[in-house]
């Protein structure tokens, strides 16, 4: 089985602004996820971390925009008010730098930096978001994009090979939590794996309705 | 009350007709303080997105070399590296296009002087914050907050057991402190006893350096003990003929308005002898844009910039009892 999803990305914002709604929140520990990965907020400590795809009501924050820091404790170096960055900035390629300081880690540049925020673009009844349709009947797979899909609600589900997240035409009803808004402009109707334009259901946004 | 997002006319009814004598306007009638974040930090200016300090030891002491025999060989160690990302800073104001249009007193279009007010004590607050929070979040390169028991040195045990006289300064081998344990009032011994953390502090690999404060920093609560502890001819707070052995440091008292501890106090060396930075990566700047179909003016005010410190050297604090 190959992969076929990618990320998704918000593609149109329904009051005509130029960008689209995005919200930093402190970033849950341990978490590994890809942009474009469905977040949610951690009830218990208010750390974003990625969606457990089942919580259909008031269950999906956004979509992640950037990778996640896979950080130790959840904000780990996050600004308080008027902090500078309280931490030594980067999770991810930080090596320890001496043996007599335990704690003491060489960053090298480049390596992505984090803030311990999770900038994720808020699923607001406003932005249009595009993802590969699919389904996870049977062996999951793409499947054709068609006019008859748009209005109607799906689900979305993780690709178990790539990571990313797509449009699951096998979830209706009660695991619904977007609704098809057009066929990409850019591809023809009746794609396999083509794109479709989305909004959050009111009932799965957890923090816009 | 929260203050209006965007403003229009019926907020601020008097604008509109002549009359007012005098509008005492904060943010120009308040003269703000004099910049103090500069007194202390080291100032210095980025292009980049964030900006790394490294730090490298020294050699250790050079043993003897007995005749006709081999020298010993050492070489320098690497510590951690202390990286500075710049955060944007910013704060907007939305003015309907009738306010700015029938303000009678110019007030405001000067929308930006409160910006410029907001913007600098973002400056002053970031900051203090280094001092404020030292002690518990504010980390420097060697992985431990910046005013600690136990910075670890980059040389070990080995450091310790070289630097002359710490055995009574360190709580544990192979560590430097720059904070007392427990926190300690402001007084004329705790003073003595911090300048022994500068008299007594050894490089990375236990070589002693010559770091002397200049600085006695502390919260206004405090600036009538200093002004007694340093300004008595005397020793302060005692009927005998002493001399005021503190002066001959000559430590200057440097009060911070930004400090929130009431009994919090530190010495900093000179800002060559500590590595407390202030990298500007943007100056405060004033932009406004307008938009077309509302006509509501925008006055959007934006720094960036970063705040920290390298290392402990040079320093030293309590946070009180």
């Amino acid at each position: 089985m190959a992969a076929f999803s990618t990320d998704i990305e918000p593609v149109q914002n329904l009051g005509g602004a130029v960008s689209f709604p995005v919200l930093q929140i402190i970033e849950e520990a341990s978490q590994t996820f890809v942009a474009g990965t469905p977040v949610q907020i951690n009830s218990s400590d208010g750390g974003v971390q990625a969606w457990d795809g089942t919580t259909t009501t008031a269950g999906i924050a956004g979509i992640a925009q950037v990778n996640a820091n896979n950080l130790s404790t959840t904000g780990a170096g996050a600004p308080q008010g008027f902090t500078p960055v309280l931490g030594p900035g980067s999770y991810i390629g930080s090596y320890a730098a001496n043996a007599a300081q335990a704690s003491a880690v060489i960053t090298p540049p480049m390596v992505p930096f984090s803030e311990g925020l999770m900038a994720f673009f808020a699923a607001s009844p406003g932005t249009v978001f595009a993802a590969v349709i699919g389904s996870s009947s049977g062996t999951p797979a793409a499947v054709a994009t068609a006019a008859t899909q748009v209005g109607a609600a799906y689900g979305l589900t993780k690709d178990p090979v790539n990571a990313y997240w797509y449009v699951d035409t096998n979830k209706t009803g009660g695991s619904a939590v977007v609704r098809i808004t057009q066929i990409d402009p850019r591809q023809a109707v009746g794609t396999v794996g083509g794109l479709v334009w989305f909004v959050f259901l009111n009932s799965a946004a957890q923090i816009f309705a | 009350m929260p203050a209006p997002t965007q403003m229009s006319r019926n907020n601020f009814p008097p604008l509109l007709a002549p009359g007012l004598r005098h509008i005492f306007w904060h943010a120009t009638d308040l003269k703000m303080r004099e910049a103090q974040y500069e007194q202390f930090m080291n100032m210095d200016n980025s292009e980049d997105a964030y900006e790394i300090d490294y730090e490298l030891s020294g050699t250790g002491p050079m043993p003897e070399m007995p005749e006709g025999t081999r020298p010993a060989y050492d070489g320098i160690v690497q510590g951690g590296t202390k990286k500075y990302l710049h955060l944007q800073y910013g704060l907007a104001s939305q003015v309907t296009r009738q306010l700015v249009s029938d303000d009678k007193y110019g007030i405001i279009k000067q929308i930006p002087k409160a910006h410029a007010r907001g913007a600098l004590y973002a400056r002053e607050a970031v900051s203090a914050s280094v001092l404020n929070l030292g002690g518990s979040l504010i980390l420097t390169n060697d992985g431990v907050t910046l005013f600690n028991t136990a910075h670890p040195l980059l040389g070990g045990t080995q450091a310790t057991a070289t630097a002359p006289g710490v055995t009574n300064i360190i709580n544990s081998a192979g560590t430097y402190p720059n904070r007392p344990n427990p926190d300690v009032d402001l007084s004329f011994t705790s003073i003595q006893q911090r300048m022994n953390y500068f008299r007594r502090m050894p490089d990375g690999r236990g070589i002693p350096v010559r770091v002397k404060p200049g600085h006695l920093v502390h919260p206004p609560e405090l600036v009538y003990v200093v002004r007694e502890i340093l300004g008595s001819p005397g020793k302060p707070y005692t009927m005998d003929n002493e001399l005021n052995a503190i002066q001959g440091d000559n430590l200057q008292g440097l009060e911070l308005e930004y400090l929130t501890s009431a009994s919090g106090w530190g010495l900093l060396a000179p800002k060559e002898g500590h590595q407390l930075k202030f990298y500007e990566r943007e100056p405060i700047e004033a932009q406004t844009d307008d938009d077309f179909i509302t006509q509501v003016l925008i006055f959007l005010s934006t720094q960036r910039f970063s705040a920290g410190a390298t290392s402990w050297y040079g320093t030293a604090w309590s946070y009180g009892p």
